[in-house]
C-alpha cells in the first residue's frame, strides 16, 4: 500500500533520515518503534508532505506521492494523528471531526449561501456520520464540549476520530497511547483492532511495547535515521541489534 | 554635486538604520513587532526640544536625558502591555494590535499638548559651521547626526557580539525557554530590551528632528513604515541586516528624489518593500529566517 | 427636532456606521482565517475610486457603477492573493499595509483620480435603504458560509493551519476565498460611502484608516457576525461622542485598542462568553 524507498532526509548539515525504504502492506498494522530522536515522526512529516525528503522516492497505492501539498495526500487516503495533539482547541468535538470531513463534504459555496436541499441533506449527514465516529472512539456524550477542556486522553481519542473523518485507507497515529492511563489504553487496543477489522491499514508509532506487540503485524526499528530491523513482534524482540539500540539509550539516560 | 548626495544618503541612510536597529532588536528578542515604535521616536524628538526649549538646557545634557525619556517609555509599553500578553501567551497578533493602539495614543497626545503643526529647535545652533572634506562641504551639524548615529550602531552590535550581555540576550532570541533553564533572566532582559530599543528609536527621533529642523506629532507613522520596510529588506530579527537595510533605504530614497521626482519617494519604501516580500520574504541580507513570526 | 431636519443633520453618520460595519465585517473575514491582512482600507479606496469615477465621469448608472466598484478590488485581491497569501504572521501584515501605501500613492498620482485634490461633486445616490439592505445581504452571506464547510475551515485555519492542511482542507484557496471576498465587501462599501460623501481624496484610505477598521473587527469581536457591527457603529459614532476632547478624541481609539487586548481578548460580543455566562446564572437561578 505504501512504499519508501531509500528515503533520506537532511536538515541543514544534520541527517534525520538514511536510506529508510519500507513497505506497508494493505490491511496490515504496522508498527514504527526506535529510541527518541530516531527520526520516527519525520517519517510521519515526509509522508504527509509536510516537507519533501532529499532523496528517496515514496508510493501510496502505486502513485508518487513526491511534490503533492499535504492536502492532496490527505484526500488520496493518507490521515494522521500527531505526537504533540493539535485539535482546534477552541471548536467542539463534533466540529472537529466534520473539518476532517472536508474534502469529501464537497458542495460548491452557491449551495451553502443559498442553503439548497442539497447542502441541508450533506450537511445533516456529515453531523450524523460525525456523531458515530464520536461513539466509535468512546467521546460520543461529550459531541457539543471545546476540544480544548478534554483530559489528554481523550485529546488523543478525538485526533483519531477526526483523523477517520477523512476516510482514510492508511491511518498513520504518532503515539497513540501515549500518557494514557491502562483502560484508555486498552480501549484504544480495541478501536485499532477494530479498524483492522474493516480493512483499515495502520502504521503507528508507539513506545508502549506491550501495545505494539499486541497490535502489529510488522514492526520495524528505526534508529539514529536507518532502519535496523524489520519483521514479525516476535524476531523483534529478540533481535540482538534492536536490544542493542534499546539498551544503549538506557546506557546513556542514566 | 554627487559626492554631496552620497554624504546626505549615508547621513539619512544612517538614522534610519539607527531606528530599525531598535525595532529590530524587540523582534528579534521579544518576537513582537512594536509598531509603537514610531510614536517612541517621535516622543523622542519632542522630549528632546522641550528639554532644551522649556529648560533652556544644553543639547549635550538634553540628548542624553531625551534618550533615557525615550529609554522608559519603551520600558513602561513593555510592563504595561507586552508584558501581560506574554504571560498569558497571547496569540502573535495581539502585542501588534495593542503596540498600534499605543502608537495612535502617543501621536494623539502629542497633537493635544503641543498641537498639529511643525516645531523647531532654537535657530542659533543651525549656524552655518561646516567640515571641509576635500571638494565636499558637510554642516557639521550633518556629520555629528552621521556620526552619533553610527557610533550607537557600532557600539550596540559590539554589545551584542562581544559581551556577555550580547550573549545573554542571542540565547533568549533563540529560545526564550531554553534560555531560562539556562539561568538567564529572561524578564528582566526583556525589559531592557524594550528599554534600549526605544531609546535608539528615540535617538532617531532628535536626530531626525534635528536635521530637517521640523518636529511633528506625525513624524513617527512615517518612520515607523521606512522602519518596517529597512528590517524587512534586512531580515527580520536580523541586527546587521536592518541596518543594511536602513542604510540601503536612505539612500535608495535620496538618489530617488534625485533621479526621479520627490512624489514617489514615500511610495519607494513601501512599494520596494511590497514587493522583496513576494519576491524574497526572508529579506535582502537574511540568510533563510524561518522563525514563524 | 423633526425627522427631516434630524436626518438632515445626521445622515451622513447614520449612513457611515452601516458602512463602516461593512468594513468591520470585510476584515474580519480575513482575521477569522488567522490573517492579519490590513489592505482592507485600500480595496475600499480603490472601490470608491472605481465607482465614483464611473458615475462621475462616465455617467454609469449607479447599480452598475457599485459592481464595478465591487469587481475592481475583487480583481485586484485575487491577483495580489495568491503571493501575499503565502506570507504568514507580521509579514501579511506588512505586505498588505505596503500596497495599501503603494495604492494611496497611486491614486495621489493618476489623472483620473483628481490626485491630490481627490473627486468632487460625486453625484448623492446612495440611500439609507442601500446601506441597510447592503448590510443584511452580507450579514446572510457571511452567515450561511459561517455555518459551512467553508466557515469551519477559516476557523480551522486560524487554530491550526498545519493540522488543517493535513485534514484534506486547501488552505490556500480558503485564505485567498477569505481574501477576495473580504475586498468585495470594502469595495461595496467604498462604493456606497462615495456616494453619499459627495468628495473623495487619497488621504481617505491611508493607514489610519485601515487600523480604525482593524479597531473595529478586534473592539467588537470576531466571534460572532454582530460584533463587527457594533464595533463599526462604536468607533463611528465615538468621534461624535468625544467631541469635548477635540485633539485628544484620536487618543479614545488608542486607549480603545490597548484596553480590548488586554482586558477583552475576544471583544465585546463574544458568544461562547455570554452562552458560558447566561449557564452560569441559570445555575444560581436554579440553586
Amino acid at each position: 500500500m505504501l512504499t519508501l524507498e531509500r528515503i533520506s532526509r537532511h536538515f541543514g548539515g544534520v541527517t534525520a533520515l538514511e536510506q529508510v525504504s519500507l513497505t506497508v502492506p494493505s490491511g496490515q498494522v504496522f508498527g514504527l518503534i526506535g529510541p527518541n530522536g530516531a527520526g520516527k515522526t519525520t517519517v510521519f512529516n515526509l509522508i504527509t508532505g509536510l516537507f519533501p525528503p532529499s532523496s528517496g522516492e515514496m508510493h501510496f497505492q502505486g502513485q508518487s506521492l513526491l511534490g503533492l501539498p499535504p492536502y492532496r495526500i490527505a484526500t488520496r487516503g493518507i490521515a494522521r494523528t500527531f505526537q504533540n495533539i493539535r485539535l482546534f482547541s477552541e471548536m467542539s468535538l463534533i466540529d472537529n471531526v466534520i473539518v476532517g470531513m472536508h474534502a469529501h463534504l464537497d458542495y460548491p459555496i452557491w449551495d451553502a449561501v443559498l442553503r439548497t436541499p442539497r447542502f441541508r441533506r450533506l450537511e445533516r449527514h456529515a453531523r450524523a456520520e460525525a456523531h458515530q465516529l464520536l461513539h466509535r472512539v468512546g467521546l460520543g456524550d461529550l459531541s457539543q464540549e471545546l476540544a480544548g477542556n478534554l483530559s489528554y486522553g481523550n485529546q488523543r481519542k478525538l485526533e483519531i476520530a477526526r483523523a477517520l473523518a477523512t476516510q482514510p485507507r492508511l491511518l498513520l497515529l504518532d503515539e497513540p497511547v501515549a500518557g494514557m492511563n491502562a483502560t484508555e489504553k486498552n480501549a484504544v487496543m480495541a478501536l485499532i483492532e477494530s479498524l483492522r477489522q474493516d480493512h483499515l491499514t495502520v502504521f503507528m508509532i508507539e513506545h508502549d511495547m506491550r501495545f505494539v506487540m499486541g497490535l502489529c503485524d510488522t514492526v520495524a526499528v528505526l534508529n539514529f535515521g536507518r532502519i535496523i530491523a524489520e519483521g514479525p513482534p516476535s524476531a523483534i524482540q529478540s533481535n540482538p541489534a534492536v536490544i542493542e539500540a534499546y539498551l544503549g539509550q538506557e546506557d546513556s539516560a542514566s | 554635486m554627487l559626492a554631496q548626495q552620497i554624504v546626505n544618503a549615508i547621513s539619512l541612510g544612517s538614522v534610519y538604520a539607527l531606528f530599525a536597529l531598535g525595532f529590530t532588536l524587540v523582534f528579534g528578542i521579544l518576537g513582537v513587532i512594536n509598531l509603537s515604535h514610531g510614536g517612541i521616536f517621535m516622543l523622542g524628538a519632542y522630549a528632546a526640544l522641550l528639554l532644551t526649549t522649556w529648560f533652556d538646557l544644553s543639547l549635550w545634557i538634553a540628548l542624553p536625558a531625551a534618550m533615557v525619556f525615550s529609554g522608559l517609555v519603551g520600558l513602561l509599553i513593555d510592563v504595561l502591555i507586552l508584558k501581560r500578553l506574554r504571560q498569558r501567551g497571547a496569540p502573535h497578533l495581539m502585542p501588534m494590535i495593542a503596540t498600534i493602539g499605543a502608537a495612535i495614543l502617543m501621536t494623539s497626545l502629542a497633537q493635544g499638548v503641543f498641537g498639529s503643526e511643525a516645531r523647531r529647535f532654537p535657530l542659533e545652533w543651525f549656524n552655518d559651521e561646516t567640515l571641509k572634506l576635500g571638494t565636499i562641504t558637510i554642516p557639521l551639524l550633518q556629520a555629528g547626526i552621521t556620526t552619533l548615529a553610527l557610533v550607537l550602531m557600532v557600539l550596540m552590535m559590539w554589545v551584542l557580539k562581544r559581551t556577555r550581555l550580547g550573549q545573554a540576550l542571542r540565547a533568549i532570541a533563540e529560545s526564550p525557554r531554553s534560555a531560562a533553564l539556562l539561568g538567564i533572566p529572561v524578564e528582566r532582559l526583556f525589559h531592557l530590551t524594550s528599554f534600549i530599543a526605544a531609546a535608539l528609536g528615540g535617538t532617531a527621533g532628535i536626530l531626525i528632528g534635528l536635521s530637517f529642523n521640523a518636529i511633528s506629532p506625525f513624524m513617527g507613522q512615517p518612520m515607523l513604515h521606512k522602519g518596517i520596510a529597512a528590517i524587512i529588506l534586512g531580515g527580520l530579527g536580523d541586527v546587521r541586516g536592518a541596518v543594511l537595510g536602513g542604510l540601503f533605504l536612505g539612500i535608495t530614497e535620496v538618489f530617488a528624489v534625485t533621479f526621479l521626482s520627490s512624489e514617489y519617494r514615500d511610495a519607494l519604501s513601501f512599494g520596494l518593500l511590497f514587493l522583496m516580500l513576494l519576491w524574497r520574504p526572508q529579506g535582502l541580507f537574511g540568510a533563510s529566517a524561518t522563525r514563524s513570526a | 427636532m423633526d425627522w427631516s431636519s434630524w436626518w438632515a443633520t445626521y445622515s451622513t453618520l447614520v449612513l457611515s456606521i452601516g458602512v463602516y460595519g461593512l468594513m468591520a465585517l470585510s476584515i474580519s473575514l480575513t482575521l477569522s482565517c488567522g490573517l492579519l491582512s490590513l489592505a482592507n482600507a485600500a480595496f475600499m479606496g480603490i472601490g470608491a475610486y472605481v465607482s465614483a469615477v464611473s458615475t462621475l465621469q462616465y455617467g454609469l448608472s449607479f447599480p452598475s457603477a457599485l459592481l464595478l466598484g465591487i469587481l475592481a478590488p475583487s480583481s485586484v485581491a485575487l491577483l495580489i492573493g495568491v503571493p501575499v497569501l503565502r506570507l504568514s504572521g507580521v509579514y501579511l501584515a506588512m505586505a498588505t499595509l505596503g500596497f495599501g501605501e503603494v495604492v494611496r500613492v497611486v491614486a495621489l498620482n493618476l489623472d483620473i483620480t483628481g490626485g491630490p485634490l481627490g473627486l468632487n461633486g460625486i453625484p448623492l445616490l446612495t440611500e439609507w435603504w442601500h446601506v441597510l439592505l447592503s448590510v443584511v445581504v452580507v450579514l446572510l452571506l457571511l452567515q450561511a458560509l459561517r455555518h459551512s464547510r467553508i466557515g469551519r475551515a477559516f476557523e480551522a485555519i486560524r487554530e491550526d493551519e498545519t493540522a488543517a492542511r493535513l485534514m484534506g482542507i486547501a488552505t490556500h484557496r480558503i485564505k485567498l476565498l477569505a481574501f477576495v471576498l473580504g475586498a468585495a465587501i470594502a469595495g461595496l462599501a467604498g462604493g456606497l460611502n462615495a456616494h453619499y460623501t459627495f468628495t473623495l481624496s487619497p488621504g481617505n484610505f491611508g493607514f489610519e484608516n485601515a487600523v480604525d477598521i482593524l479597531t473595529m473587527a478586534i473592539l467588537g469581536g470576531i466571534q460572532g457576525l454582530l460584533g463587527p457591527l457594533l464595533g463599526g457603529a462604536i468607533i463611528t459614532l465615538l468621534p461624535e461622542l468625544l467631541r469635548g476632547l477635540q485633539e485628544f478624541r484620536m487618543a479614545a481609539n488608542g486607549v480603545i485598542l490597548i484596553a480590548v487586548v488586554l482586558f477583552l481578548p475576544h471583544g465585546i460580543w463574544d458568544p461562547r462568553r455570554l452562552a458560558r455566562w447566561l449557564k452560569k446564572r441559570s445555575k444560581h437561578a436554579d440553586a
